[in-house]
């Protein structure tokens, strides 16, 4: 007897031992299947379809030294790998006062929202110049001249509810060119741009930032790059600086360079996580008089 | 003996059971790109097509039967991708059949075992819109492996510029020009009294010239006069041996420039001298026709004494000097080298 149950035991787990547990036919195969207390395929509102599964267990991502889990039901569906990366820049024509700001809410009270779209991207700065404080976000909702956000990204936790002094604004950020304008000596500008990564990859990723050369009018002739870490009036300087959550670089203006620098990197998986780039700079009278022209590339890896 | 085979048959049921329990292989890989370089699409072949290599170390060899799947995200044209012409994708060395090739992926499949870990795909990809490129767009290109080995990972592509932020900046051209008192180079000076001349001594007197302008190329400044200097009736004889003497009839003007103010390119400090018409240790004529007299090839700062051009009108006179008061408009005219 005891033979027959131990020999019942082996050839149980011998056909058992495919990888492969799905389910076929001859027509047809269950790639996955989980038995649960719930959930709908076509769970649906106005603007959202909703794919859930009640009753689950430990689901999620793990990992051991050598391999990796996604565990449940849903998990399967999507295990394709997902990177994505958009950029925008600082539309200046579309500069917009705005006289209230929350980061509870997520929400910014502008005098106009003429400029303004949802699911475009927005850039709030207060005191704008070398040392303005500045978010960056999408929008959710426009309700009256309410501008709501997905969420704030940026130095949150630095800007203020009150905006004074009528240096404060609002920009839309699907540029691709980060325009300073016309340069005075002395007075320090800014334009920013913002970053936006989504992977599905656990072990993170990293942005990274570089130049084709310096910001340039001819071949002999470019703004001096900041080189003690902060660009200052009365110096002919241009550099940048890194805000956000996901930022690294950051607690110092850097030079824009041929150097390829980090600027943004998290461990874990991205959804929509930003980090706000702003762009400073400052000339002294006899700066030379030109058109300056710099091109700077962002690049997204993944640690798959 | 019964007892024998009931402990054998326990041992192969606990192997089978450890052996069902080991998970196929399967893990993240490192995609690189091979072309372009970064992954940056800045132009497509005549035919709207820009080539993109990628490649990753797999977890284990893939197996006969094994699919190699590539979508790509978002697509970037509506025409499906195809594979490199010729093809040079290399699944570990195995064979292969290339097929369901849309605007978002394609399939891999592979007809025999690999031989080594190495991946390398190569796949057409449309990225124009008639003549041209289409608009700044990112994408992605993520694979995914079936069969006893599933590999997983993506790496980004770029195409014209969607990565790219270009800075740009202008500042406005700047020229000033004022000839100044020598001990305060913000008062301003239109006159130089060379006083009563006399035989034992030469007589001068200077002013400055404090130019300032932000061109690429500098400066440069001319210097006439509209006659000698002369009364109505007679002229002061010009000095022809570079040194204005005393007990000679010689007048002339000596120039001494700056020994900085030129902003350096290197540096962007203003440390560059000006450059003089002539040596600075002799007296000339001053032309009647303009003639170049100061220049620089910097952009030029002069908010300091040393920055800017000193000037000396220099006269003597001997025994036969015709008595009158003499007098001559000097004229200068600068212009900047943007």
């Amino acid at each position: 007897m005891r033979i027959y149950f131990c020999a019942l035991i082996f050839g149980f787990f011998l056909l058992c031992s495919s990888v492969q547990a799905a389910m076929t036919s001859s027509n047809f195969e269950i790639r996955f299947d989980s038995i649960n207390s719930g959930g709908l395929d076509n769970s649906t509102s106005s603007n959202y379809l909703l794919y859930d599964t009640i009753g689950e267990q430990a689901t999620g991502y793990s990992t051991s030294t050598n391999y990796s889990l996604y565990a449940g039901y849903r998990q399967a569906e999507d295990f394709r790998p997902h990177l994505s990366l958009l950029i925008g820049a600082q539309e200046n024509n579309t500069q917009t006062a705005y006289t209230a700001l929350s980061t509870t809410t997520k929400a910014v009270t502008v005098t106009s929202i003429t400029h303004f779209a949802t699911d475009t991207f927005i850039g709030v700065v207060e005191n704008q110049g070398l040392n303005q404080k500045t978010i960056i976000g999408k929008i959710a909702s426009i309700i009256g001249n309410v501008l709501t956000v997905d969420k704030w990204d940026g130095q949150v936790d630095q800007i203020s509810a009150n905006p004074s002094g009528g240096d404060d604004f609002v920009y839309r950020m699907e540029a691709q060119n980060g325009a300073f304008g016309q340069l005075e000596p002395n007075v320090g500008k800014t334009t920013v741009s913002r970053t936006n990564v989504s992977t599905n990859s656990p072990s993170g990723y990293s942005v990274y930032l570089q130049s084709d050369g310096y910001l340039r009018g001819s071949t002999t002739t470019h703004i001096m790059d900041v080189a003690d870490g902060l660009v200052s009036p009365n110096f002919e300087e241009y550099g940048a600086q890194v805000y956000g959550f996901t930022a690294t670089s950051t607690g110092f203006d850097f030079a824009v360079s041929s150097t390829i620098r980090e600027i943004q990197t998290s461990s874990t998986t991205a959804d929509n996580d930003r980090v706000a780039v702003v762009y400073k700079i400052n000339i002294v009278p006899y700066t030379p008089a030109l058109n300056y022209q710099q091109k700077v590339r962002y690049l997204l890896t993944a640690n798959f | 003996m019964r007892g024998y085979l009931v402990r054998f048959l326990s041992f192969i049921a606990l192997f089978g059971l450890a052996l069902t329990m080991l998970p196929a292989n399967a893990g993240g890989v490192g995609i690189s790109i091979t072309t372009p370089t970064n992954g940056e699409i800045d132009s497509a072949a005549s035919t709207g097509f820009a080539t993109t290599t990628i490649s990753w170390t797999s977890s284990a060899t893939y197996l006969n039967g094994a699919t190699v799947q590539l979508a790509l995200a978002p697509v970037p044209s509506s025409t499906a991708i195809t594979e490199c012409l010729p093809a040079t994708t290399s699944i570990g060395g195995a064979t292969y059949t290339f097929g369901s090739a849309s605007s978002s992926g394609a399939v891999w499949t592979l007809t025999g075992n690999a031989a080594t870990t190495a991946v390398t795909l190569c796949v057409l990809v449309p990225v124009t819109n008639g003549p041209a490129l289409i608009s700044a767009k990112n994408f992605s290109e993520a694979i995914v492996t079936t069969g006893a080995t599933v590999d997983f990972g993506a790496a980004m592509f770029y195409v014209n510029g969607g990565n790219d932020v270009t800075i740009t900046a202008t500042v406005p051209a700047t020229l000033s020009f004022m000839i100044t008192d020598p001990a305060n180079i913000n008062l301003e000076q239109h006159t130089c009294n060379l006083g009563n001349l006399s035989m034992s001594a030469v007589n001068s007197c200077s002013y400055r010239l404090k130019i300032q302008t932000n061109a690429q190329n500098g400066f440069g400044a001319k210097i006439k006069e509209d006659h000698d200097l002369a009364t109505g009736y007679a002229t002061i004889t010009n000095v022809a041996d570079l040194h204005v003497t005393a007990g000679f009839e010689e007048y002339g003007v000596n120039l001494v420039t700056s020994t900085y103010g030129g902003r350096n390119p290197n540096t962007g400090l203003f440390t560059e001298p000006a450059t003089a018409w002539h040596p600075i240790a002799n007296d000339y004529s001053i032309p009647t026709l303009a003639t170049g007299f100061v220049s620089s090839t910097n952009a030029f700062y002069a908010t300091s004494t040393g920055a800017t051009q000193l000037v000396t009108h220099k006269a003597s006179i001997n025994g036969a000097t015709v008595v009158g008061s003499y007098s001559q408009r000097v004229t200068y005219y600068v212009y900047g080298h943007f």
